[in-house]
């Protein structure tokens, strides 16, 4: 036992410093089998004797007992919604910043097997806990697992799922504790998930390192590119804009993307068409809308030609304009989302205007 | 773990009876402080003390849930049977949900040259007249331009032969499918696997008002949509149906959300408007929100509401009784007074600190 422990708190040159002297102090009054469940449970967001019986590789029954004793630390607290319970988040965010700096092959394990434990079960919380341990333990993989995921969930709208997947991602990131391409996926999620909900300079500030850290990933390279112009677009910064979207095309066309580049097409005809560039736009609104005809698409398909009916109003082209719109509403009616609504008041509006 | 006690708190706790019992006009707490200030302590004494009569949900929003597992989380608790209203809005905005989804995400991924022409030949003859199909090309836009190709005297199967030709030529399959799910919904789900391999998404979920199956994965599917305005309408329509059940349910209830600065995009905008708002309007409601963030007041509901900030706890005399109550041994009583000093009444420090100083075997 420290019994100059109050002096050299005292004496801590910061509060990092002092916090990680009370962690260390009380783990180590621990015994030896206490303290090495504590590091182990302090890897995951929670745990209960069948994690920690997977982190220690030893019997869930031999891991009971351990689980009740370190339910008894003032460190530890129950997670109701997982049915089990966490390090408290100020000290394991300590304890992993030890653990990553000076025993980082404990730490690999300890992730490696963290990722297999919790590949067993489907729910989302599993999932995510899985990637979140796979980018450290084998960030190729990793990085492999969380793209599919969170395309996986954007493609079924599970949007909560995929923003803690991009969360969790971030919070090894932004520890430092991914690298290469990981590193670069990790950033590009988070960034992708605070564009959708229109937080445009948190989205910058996690785009712009992701694009650092493609390593010569081109999916990548060409998703954080057009995801920063449509950052730019969505704050009328046209220029910038324009040459994001030229940037990430011939990306998306070089990795054979025909999504991606009818994406940035549409986007480079959006610039076009708030600088009232009639003709550019409805040329790229075309091209747009011509790839998702044939890769069957039908609600990127209304949206082309949503906007192909507001430049041909732009242009005075009321016939051309009518039939635009009456098309995309049958296919946003027949999608059910609310821009058929919004779709049918154009429509309404123009055929008033007779 | 031995929870310290909770001295320096009778303010926080005289509140929270008052407007547990009714005899303050304010219904909403937020409880804001930093990490380990001692927030969850506060919060379980907050359940702890809930006199009897009055039910109390914590929930906590560690790990990000999304709205559907909190709205779930809570109906658990209470019982679906009094959700009567929330269980129908469910599993109606479900299904819905299901049938447009899976189509949706079946087109986006089926590609043009695989599409089943053949069972998309035998749906329209077993759905349409020739009359029934030429009404159905005139008021869906796409096709209208098909009706010329028509022969006066073609017979059904000519017709769709010329509406199938004209949709593969053109990349208009899917919506062709789109249109005859809308016109023949009923032919298409008996179709459905033909078409698309698996089974028709309105087979998947459950009628309104039949089966006792709904929880989770109902109010998810409820909430599911490509587009954003369509989640916040499923959002407000969900949300207005759980508050018209929470107002017709009897006696007095409390709602603790904990960990709200680990709240996703879309519950935290739920709980900083829709649901307080809620509360407002629902007499016999109370709702604690606490986190190291909390949502800003809004004027829909800051009538009725109240902003703390936990405060560390400097109070040595509480930490000796701490330190007694779980057995911890200084080796200078006036270390307290030190710890409290350094950690500035940081509870989780000072509960550490102290730990430490429990002899081996003396843990509990």
């Amino acid at each position: 036992m420290s019994d100059d422990l109050l002096s050299r708190l005292r004496a801590a040159g910061s509060e990092e410093e002092r916090d990680w002297l009370l962690t260390q102090t009380l783990l180590a009054g621990l015994s030896a089998d206490l303290k090495e469940a504590a590091w182990a449970a302090a890897v995951p967001h929670w745990f209960d004797d069948g994690i920690l019986a997977a982190l220690l590789e030893r019997p869930t029954a031999e891991c009971a007992a351990v689980y009740a004793e370190l339910q008894t630390l003032p460190i530890v607290e129950p997670f109701q919604a997982r049915g089990g319970h966490n390090v408290h988040e100020v000290t394991r965010a300590a304890m992993l910043d030890h653990l990553w700096r000076e025993r980082r092959d404990e730490y690999a394990t300890y992730s490696a097997r963290a990722a297999d434990c919790f590949a067993g079960r489907e729910e989302p919380a599993w999932q995510i806990e899985h990637v979140y341990h796979l980018l450290v333990a084998d960030p190729e993989l990793g990085a492999d697992r969380l793209w599919n995921l969170s395309a996986e969930w954007n493609n079924s709208f599970q949007y909560s799922a995929q923003n803690a997947l991009a969360q969790a991602a971030a919070e090894q990131a932004k520890a430092n504790r991914t690298q290469g391409r990981a590193h670069g996926w990790a950033y590009y999620c988070l960034g992708d998930m605070e564009r959708r909900y229109y937080r445009h300079e948190e989205a910058k500030r996690a785009l712009l390192p992701a694009l650092e850290s493609v390593d010569g990933d081109r999916q990548l390279e060409a998703n954080c590119i057009q995801a920063l112009g449509d950052v730019h677009m969505r704050l009328a910064e046209y220029g910038e804009a324009r040459a994001r979207y030229e940037e990430a095309r011939p990306i998306y066309h070089a990795i054979g993307d025909r999504l991606g580049e009818a994406n940035c097409d549409l986007g480079l005809a959006d610039v076009a068409r708030d600088e009232e560039d009639w003709a550019q736009a409805e040329r790229l609104y075309h091209a747009a809308l011509g790839v998702y005809r044939e890769i069957a698409m039908p609600f990127n398909v209304a949206l082309a030609l949503r906007r192909l009916g507001a430049v041909a109003e732009g242009k005075g082209e009321r016939a051309e304009a009518i039939r635009s719109y009456q098309e995309a509403l049958d296919i946003f009616a027949a999608i059910g989302v609310p821009l058929a609504e919004h779709t049918r008041a154009d429509l309404e509006r123009l055929q008033g205007s007779e | 773990m031995h929870r310290y006690p909770l001295a320096n708190r009778e303010e926080e706790l005289d509140l929270f009876d008052r407007m547990v019992a009714g005899e303050t006009r304010r219904r909403i707490l937020l409880l804001q402080a930093a990490g380990g200030l001692g927030k969850t302590t506060l919060l379980a004494e907050f359940v702890r003390r809930c006199p009897d009569g009055v039910a109390c949900v914590p929930v906590d929003l560690k790990g990000g849930p999304g709205l559907h597992e909190v709205l779930a989380r809570l109906c658990d608790v209470l019982g679906w049977e009094q959700f009567p209203r929330f269980a129908a809005s469910a599993r109606r905005l479900a299904r819905d949900a299901a049938g447009r989804v899976a189509d949706v995400a079946r087109f986006e991924h089926v590609v043009l040259d695989h599409y089943p022409v053949a069972a998309i030949h035998d749906l329209m003859k077993a759905a349409f007249t020739v009359q029934d199909l030429r009404r159905f090309c005139r008021y869906r836009p796409p096709f209208g331009a098909i009706l010329p190709h028509f022969g006066e005297d073609s017979g059904l199967e000519d017709a769709i032969e010329v509406v199938v030709q004209y949709c593969q030529t053109r990349a208009l399959l899917s919506e062709l499918l789109v249109g005859i799910r809308e016109a023949r919904f009923g032919h298409y789900q008996r179709y459905y696997t033909r078409l698309y391999g698996g089974e028709p998404a309105e087979a998947i979920s459950t009628p309104p008002g039949e089966g006792p199956t709904i929880g989770r994965a109902e109010v998810e599917g409820a909430l599911r949509s490509p587009d954003e305005a369509d989640r916040a309408t499923r959002r407000a329509a969900l949300t207005r149906a759980f508050f018209h059940d929470l107002g017709t349910r009897p006696g007095r209830l409390v709602l603790i959300f904990d960990t709200c600065e680990q709240a996703g995009p879309e519950v935290e905008a739920w709980l900083a408007g829709p649901c307080l708002a809620g509360v407002q309007r629902t007499a016999g409601l109370v709702a604690v929100v606490a986190g190291r963030q909390v949502p800003e007041e809004s004027v829909e509901w800051t009538a009725c509401c109240l902003h703390r900030r936990l405060p560390e706890l400097r109070d040595s005399g509480m930490w000796q009784r701490y330190a007694d109550l779980i057995g911890a041994v200084l080796p200078n009583p006036e270390w307290i007074a030190g710890f409290c000093d350094v950690f500035d009444g940081h509870p989780l420090k000072m509960m550490e600190a102290l730990a430490r100083y429990v002899p081996s075997g003396g843990r509990r």
